[in-house]
Order: structure tokens, then C-alpha cells, then sequence
């Protein structure tokens, strides 16, 4: 799942940079231009811009001049001639950007020369001239006289004019320029500069290329990963056939009741431990020389324990494999056969004793009784490898305690018949068992080690 | 959450201010320590262009009061009684002037009035390049022709600035120069009035305009005789003087002299000659005939502290107002 999601989150983030990257290049791609404009002061009819202004945002600039009606004129000069040629009349001033698309502008009223000549006019007549009929001449002059034309003039190095509209293209040079629009009608003029925009996108190539290579990582993980999950869906299939093929082949023996319960309650015990089982088939060496030993030991106990059990619960019995795979040390016999009483505690203990004692020996051997059974079924086939696995099984299944107390009191007769007979003891009968297991350690000595150890060598 | 959403915002912020970039200002060029031509060879050739296009429909109309004219100053007058002249039905009376021009001085100044002067290219005729003197009075009038002068033969302009650099204009009174061009004015007219008597007379070198004044004047002192008597003045006209500052630190100055010739007959008569006459509209005269001359003068001026005389590069001498009977 966290594969998936990383995957799933790599794909999500490559196609991001992807789209964003190419978006950047697109839809986001800032504007070749940058445009700014400005409207003509009211009583305005010319229009001048700073030095500078005109190659503010680049070299080139695009001067487009518009008038509420009649001719406007757009006149290119130097700083100096411009301001000249408008002297002393109105005029709007720009002076630079007031924002992206706004051009600051200033209004410049008539300067005092021309507002001086109508009171010396005024002066001039006699006497009844007031100053509002002073200053009215001097107001109405910049409409009246409000189309001052600057086209043709020699001081412009370049011009343009049109009906209401006008366009003038300018690139940079050295000095001081301005441009000066006029609106020859009268009306009020307005500008818009223009100026191309070098546009970069920065994002656009490490975007598609990191996008890309998130996305196909990301998709390439996808892949691996249904892959994966198909091969695993095979290999799931192919297993199951096996414990079907097993029990076909186990009808060759007639199951009872009993063995049928206890096939069920394996194989539903066997999946729970699937994880011991998978352990116990790479358990860690036994050194050599201890083995015998054990083994040993092992059959000593485990006969005189497997007696006592086998007195208590009569013949029904006993597991003797779970007696008999108690490593105990000697001197736990006796409580081992006190613990008797109680089975469960008793094996549990046992278990946990042998553990504790000899986990590098006998590494949980966890083994359930599934592969006993199993085992011991397929016995008759004349396998003696079974047989020895049983003797070590109990240890691994102390873990759940249940399951010994189940397992003890549904081993079946016949179970013990088949161990007995593994290990070349005599009497189908249950009851004998004790006896023989008694005599165990005297006769068999020779012959058990190494088929316990074969077993021991093969499986683990 | 609220955490998240702080650092999300955080990061935009500080993306958008990484953004953000601040206003671009104006940034001029610095006004020059040296002052500029006042305009480019470009636009100077155009307003020589624009002044030949316009003496063109003069001419073609033969008034110089066509729309848009550039013709003003002592050019007018004397342009004027060309027209007149060639009305008059006299031929090869008209200065042929070269719209093209070899050389350029132009004026590093940012006032009014501007001089642009000219040196043409030789006319079609073979006759001498012509020196026009274009004036911009007011920074809303337009150039126009002042003056033009024929440069005399073997005459030889003083090492002048490139128009990219561009020439200063000078003062009429002008310290700089060896004598201002007032003053250079005044010295000529007092050489005109006294010849060689004059103290200025070798200030000046000798020119065709000096002699051919005085052999004029001689010829009507002859003809005039003792049936009436003649006077003739000189003195520097109203129009002033233009001139511009040369490589050398000296200037040429272009100035104008208005000669009154006034002849009064005593019981006789006087057959005058065509052009006189055309402007006139007689050629026998009775009892009396006063013409005035406009001459447009160019000097070449050393600067201050030069002991060079005073060139005279060239001159157009004309009768602008003939009255008589």
C-alpha cells in the first residue's frame, strides 16, 4: 500500500510539475508587452513625456496617441526642444509609471508669460478692465488657441499624425528624449507607450523534464508493481492445489472420525502458525556431538515420562512424541512427571524450561501436529523421517497452550500405534505402550540415535 | 492544519515578493558636460531639404510668399527682385541654389535663434558653392534661408567642426574673436566708405564685393559726370550678423551692407542699364535715382590674438529697391 501511494504520488507530481511547467510556458506566459497609458490633463491639449520615459521598460517603444476627436500628432525631440516648442502653454507632463499599466502625469498650467499679456492687454484698454476680464482671456486661451500644432517642425526627428489616432515607433538612443503629443482640435490627448518585453520561461524546461521524469519514475513504479502483484497472485494459485493433491493421496489410508477432526483442526491451526512452520524449516544447526545426546537423553525421558502419562490417561493416552520431545535436563524428570497432573502447565513449562535451556540446540522446532499427523499417515509408506519430527513438535505448540490440551486428548490410538511402529516398536496396543517405552532405553540405544538423527540432519 | 495553512501562505508571500519587481523609473541620460548639436546631419539635411523644397515652389511661383515658405531675411529681398527680374523677362538673373550640401555646421546650442550654415555643393553651372545661412528664430518657426553668398573664387573656408560635433554659435559680440562681428561689420563698411584711406583696409583681404562696389560707383560717377552729382552710403544692415565658431577658435560671420545710391540729375537725362531699368520699369531717367544694394558678406574672422586678416569668403551684392524718376 505505501507503494502504491508513493507511486501514486510520484505520478501526481510529475504530471504537476509537468503541467505547471508547460503552463508556465503557455497560458501563464507573461506578456510580450508591457503597456502603459495616460490621459491628458482636462484643458490640456499637449502632452509631454520626461527624459527617459520613453525607453523606461525597454529600448524600443511603441507611442500610440489617441484624441477625443479631430488630429493628433505625436512628435519625437530632444528633451530640451520639446519642452521649447510647448513653452509656455498647458500641458500634461508624464513623468513615469504610476503602475504596470498606468503612467504617472502631471499637469502643467500656462506659466506666467502668457498669463502676463492679457492684463497688459487688458492694461491697454482704458480703463474698465476688471480682473475677471482679465483672467478670462487668459482661461479661454488654452481652448481657443488649444490647437498649437507641432507637426512639420524641424526639431522633431521624428513624427507621426493621424485622425484620432496616431502611432510612432521609437528606439533608444543616446540623450535625452521625449515625445510630445498634441491634439491639434483641441480636444484632450492620450497616450499609451508601449514597450516589448523580453520573456524568459525559466520553468518551462526544468518543469516538463523533472515532470516527465517524476511521472514515468512514478508510472514505471506502477508497473513494478502490478507486476509483482500478479506474480504473487500466481504463486498464491499455485500452492493451492497442494493440500488438495495431499489429501487425495491420503484416502490410500482410511481416515477415521477422529483423524478427520484432527486434519481440520491442523490445517486451521497450521495456517495460524504458518509463521512457526516457516521458521521451522531453517532451523539453525545442531552441533554434532550434542545431538546424540539429546537424542539421548531425550528417549530416556521421554520414556519414563511418556509412562507416567501413559498411566494417567489410561490407553487412550498420550501423544508419547510430546513426552518424548522434552529435552529436560535430569533433574527435572520428577517435575516433569509431578507437572503430569496437569498436562497443559506441565508441557508448557517444559517447553519453556527447554527453551530457556537449550534455545541454540534445539531452536524452536515449532512444528505443529498438522505435520505430524501428516506424517504419521504417511508412515505406513515406510518413511521413518516423520517419525523423529514428532518428538521435537510438542515444544513449538506449547506457545498455545490449547492446543496441546486438544491435541493430547484427541491423539488418536492409532497415532501412537504409528510412532510406536516408527521407531520399530512393537503392539498396536495402546496400553503396551508404556511397557515397551520402558524398555526403550536399554534396547533401542543403537539403533534410535541414527534415525533420529538422519531426521534431525534432513529436515532441519 | 493552521500550521500548514501559515507555512503555505508564508511561502506564496515570500514567492510573490520574490516576484515582484519594482517600478522601473525613468532613468535619463545625463545632460552633456559638452553641449550637443542642436540636431542631427540627418535632421539637417532634411531642413536643407525642406528650404530647397520650398525655394522650389518660389521659384516656381516666382513669389516668395508661397505657403510654408522659408525664405526670410535678406534672402527674401534679394530672392524677391530675382522673381522680379526674371518677371521682367531678364534671363539668368536667378541664383541657382544646390539643394545638396558638402558641408554642415551645425549649432551646440539649446536657445533661439539657431544658424545652421551650409556649404553647398557647386552648382549645375560650374559657378561657385554657395554658403546658405539658415535661421531658426523661435522654436516653433521653422529653419529658413537668411542669406546665401557666392564663395568667391579660390576662397577657402577655415577648418570647420563635423556636424556630429557641432559648431558654437557666437555672440555679435563675441570677445573671442579677433574683432566681433559687429565690429567686423562696421571695419568693412568703413573700408567700403574709404577704401583704401580706411585703417581697416588691410585688416581685410582684397575681395571681388570691395572692388566691384567701388568700380560700380566709379561707373556712375562717370556717367553722372557733371549733369547732376552722386552719393553713395554704407552701412551695416538692421538684419545683424550670424556667425559660427570655426575649429580655430575664429568664426565665420555673415553680415549684410545696404549701399544707398542716390544720383541726382541736373537738366539731363540718364539711360540706365536693364536691370536697374526692369526693377524700375523705365530706363531713362530725368532728375533723380536713388537704388539700394543689399550685400550679404561672409568673413572668416581669426580668433582673438591672431594678426590674420579677415577673409572675405563670399558676398551677393543686389539692388533691392530702385527708385527714381
Amino acid at each position: 500500500m505505501l507503494h502504491r501511494a508513493l507511486a501514486s504520488l510520484l505520478c501526481a507530481l510529475g504530471a504537476a510539475a509537468l503541467g505547471l511547467g508547460i503552463a508556465s510556458a503557455t497560458v501563464w506566459r507573461p506578456s510580450d508587452t508591457l503597456v502603459a497609458q495616460a490621459q491628458g490633463a482636462p484643458g490640456t491639449s499637449l502632452l509631454v513625456t520626461d527624459p527617459g520615459v520613453l525607453d523606461l521598460a525597454a529600448d524600443e517603444v511603441t507611442v500610440r496617441a489617441s484624441a477625443t476627436s479631430g488630429m493628433v500628432v505625436i512628435a519625437l525631440g530632444r528633451s530640451a526642444d520639446v519642452d521649447a516648442w510647448v513653452g509656455d502653454d498647458a500641458y500634461t507632463r508624464v513623468t513615469g509609471l504610476a503602475g504596470w499599466h498606468v503612467l504617472a502625469t502631471e499637469k502643467v498650467a500656462a506659466s506666467a508669460p502668457e498669463a502676463a499679456n492679457p492684463p497688459a492687454d487688458a492694461a491697454g484698454d482704458p480703463s474698465a478692465a476688471p480682473d475677471p476680464a482679465a483672467e478670462d482671456p487668459a482661461a479661454e486661451d488654452p481652448a481657443a488657441d488649444a490647437a498649437p500644432d507641432p507637426a512639420g517642425s524641424d526639431l522633431w526627428v521624428d513624427q507621426a499624425s493621424g485622425e484620432r489616432a496616431a502611432t510612432l515607433e521609437w528606439t533608444r538612443q543616446d540623450g535625452r528624449w521625449s515625445v510630445l503629443v498634441a491634439a491639434t482640435a483641441g480636444g484632450v490627448p492620450s497616450v499609451a507607450l508601449e514597450w516589448p518585453q523580453v520573456v524568459t520561461t525559466p520553468w518551462r524546461v526544468p518543469g516538463v523534464v523533472v515532470g516527465s521524469l517524476l511521472l514515468l519514475i512514478g508510472i514505471a513504479w506502477w508497473v513494478l508493481i502490478l507486476v509483482a502483484g500478479r506474480r504473487r497472485a500466481r504463486v498464491a494459485a499455485a500452492p493451492m492445489p497442494e493440500p488438495a493433491a495431499l489429501a487425495p493421496a491420503e484416502p490410500a489410508l482410511p481416515l477415521t472420525r477422529r483423524q478427520m477432526r484432527e486434519l481440520e483442526e491442523q490445517r486451521s491451526r497450521g495456517k495460524r502458525h504458518g509463521r512457526e512452520t516457516v521458521l521451522s524449516r531453517f532451523p539453525m544447526p545442531v552441533p554434532g556431538p550434542k545431538a546424540p545426546d539429546e537424542s539421548q537423553e531425550g528417549r530416556e525421558r521421554r520414556g519414563r515420562h511418556g509412562g507416567g502419562e501413559a498411566d494417567r490417561h489410561g490407553s487412550d493416552d498420550v501423544t508419547a512424541p510430546q513426552a518424548v520431545a522434552v529435552a529436560r535436563p535430569p533433574g527435572e524428570g520428577t517435575r516433569g512427571r509431578h507437572a503430569a497432573a496437569a498436562p497443559t502447565a506441565s508441557a508448557s513449562e517444559q517447553s519453556r524450561s527447554r527453551r530457556s535451556e537449550q534455545t541454540r540446540g534445539a531452536p524452536a522446532s515449532g512444528r505443529t501436529a498438522g505435520g505430524l499427523l501428516g506424517r504419521l499417515r504417511r508412515r505406513p509408506a515406510g518413511t521413518p523421517a516423520p517419525a523423529p519430527t514428532a518428538p521435537v513438535e510438542p515444544v513449538a505448540v506449547t506457545p498455545a497452550p490449547p492446543l496441546f490440551t486438544t491435541q493430547r486428548a484427541g491423539t488418536p490410538a492409532a497415532s501412537a500405534d504409528a510412532w510406536r511402529r516408527a521407531w520399530g516398536l512393537t503392539g498396536a496396543d495402546s496400553t503396551q505402550g508404556p511397557v515397551t517405552t520402558a524398555a526403550t532405553p536399554t534396547e533401542e540405544p543403537p539403533q534410535a540415535p541414527p534415525r533420529r538423527r538422519r531426521p534431525d540432519g534432513s529436515e532441519r | 492544519m493552521t500550521r500548514v495553512r501559515a507555512v503555505a501562505l508564508s511561502t506564496a508571500v515570500l514567492f510573490l515578493a520574490g516576484c515582484s519587481v519594482p517600478l522601473p523609473t525613468p532613468q535619463p541620460d545625463a545632460l552633456p558636460a559638452a553641449m550637443q548639436p542642436a540636431m542631427s546631419v540627418e535632421q539637417a539635411e532634411g531642413i536643407v531639404a525642406e528650404v530647397s523644397a520650398s525655394l522650389a515652389d518660389a521659384d516656381a511661383a516666382l513669389s516668395v510668399d508661397v505657403p510654408g515658405s522659408r525664405v526670410t531675411g535678406p534672402a527674401e529681398a534679394i530672392r524677391s527682385v530675382q522673381y522680379l527680374l526674371v518677371t521682367a523677362g531678364l534671363a539668368d538673373v536667378l541664383t541657382v541654389i544646390p539643394s545638396s550640401a558638402q558641408t554642415l555646421v551645425l549649432p551646440t546650442t539649446d536657445e533661439w535663434p539657431r544658424t545652421v550654415m551650409v556649404v553647398t555643393e557647386p552648382p549645375e553651372d560650374l559657378q561657385a558653392p554657395l554658403l546658405l545661412t539658415l535661421v531658426q528664430t523661435e522654436p516653433r518657426e521653422p529653419y529658413q534661408l537668411w542669406s546665401w553668398v557666392r564663395l568667391f573664387p579660390g576662397a577657402q573656408t577655415p577648418a570647420l567642426a563635423q556636424p556630429e560635433l557641432g559648431s558654437a554659435p557666437v555672440a555679435p559680440d563675441a570677445p573671442e574673436l579677433a574683432v566681433s562681428p559687429t565690429e567686423v561689420l562696421a571695419q568693412y563698411v568703413d573700408v567700403l566708405t574709404n577704401r583704401d584711406a580706411s585703417p581697416y583696409a588691410a585688416a581685410f583681404t582684397v575681395d571681388p564685393l570691395r572692388q566691384g562696389i567701388a568700380q560700380t560707383k566709379d561707373a556712375f560717377v562717370a556717367v553722372v559726370g557733371a549733369n547732376g552729382s552722386l552719393t553713395e552710403t554704407y552701412q551695416p544692415d538692421a538684419a545683424g550678423t550670424y556667425s559660427m565658431a570655426t575649429a580655430d577658435g575664429g568664426a565665420i560671420v555673415v553680415g549684410t551692407v545696404r549701399t544707398a545710391t542716390t544720383i541726382t540729375l541736373v537738366d539731363s537725362t540718364l539711360k540706365i542699364g536693364d536691370q536697374t531699368a526692369a526693377i524700375l520699369g523705365t530706363d531713362t531717367l530725368k532728375s533723380n535715382l536713388a537704388i539700394t544694394w543689399l550685400s550679404v558678406v561672409a568673413f572668416a574672422v581669426p580668433p582673438a590674438g591672431s594678426d590674420a586678416p579677415i577673409q572675405v569668403l563670399g558676398a551677393e551684392h543686389s539692388r533691392i529697391e530702385v527708385t527714381g524718376a
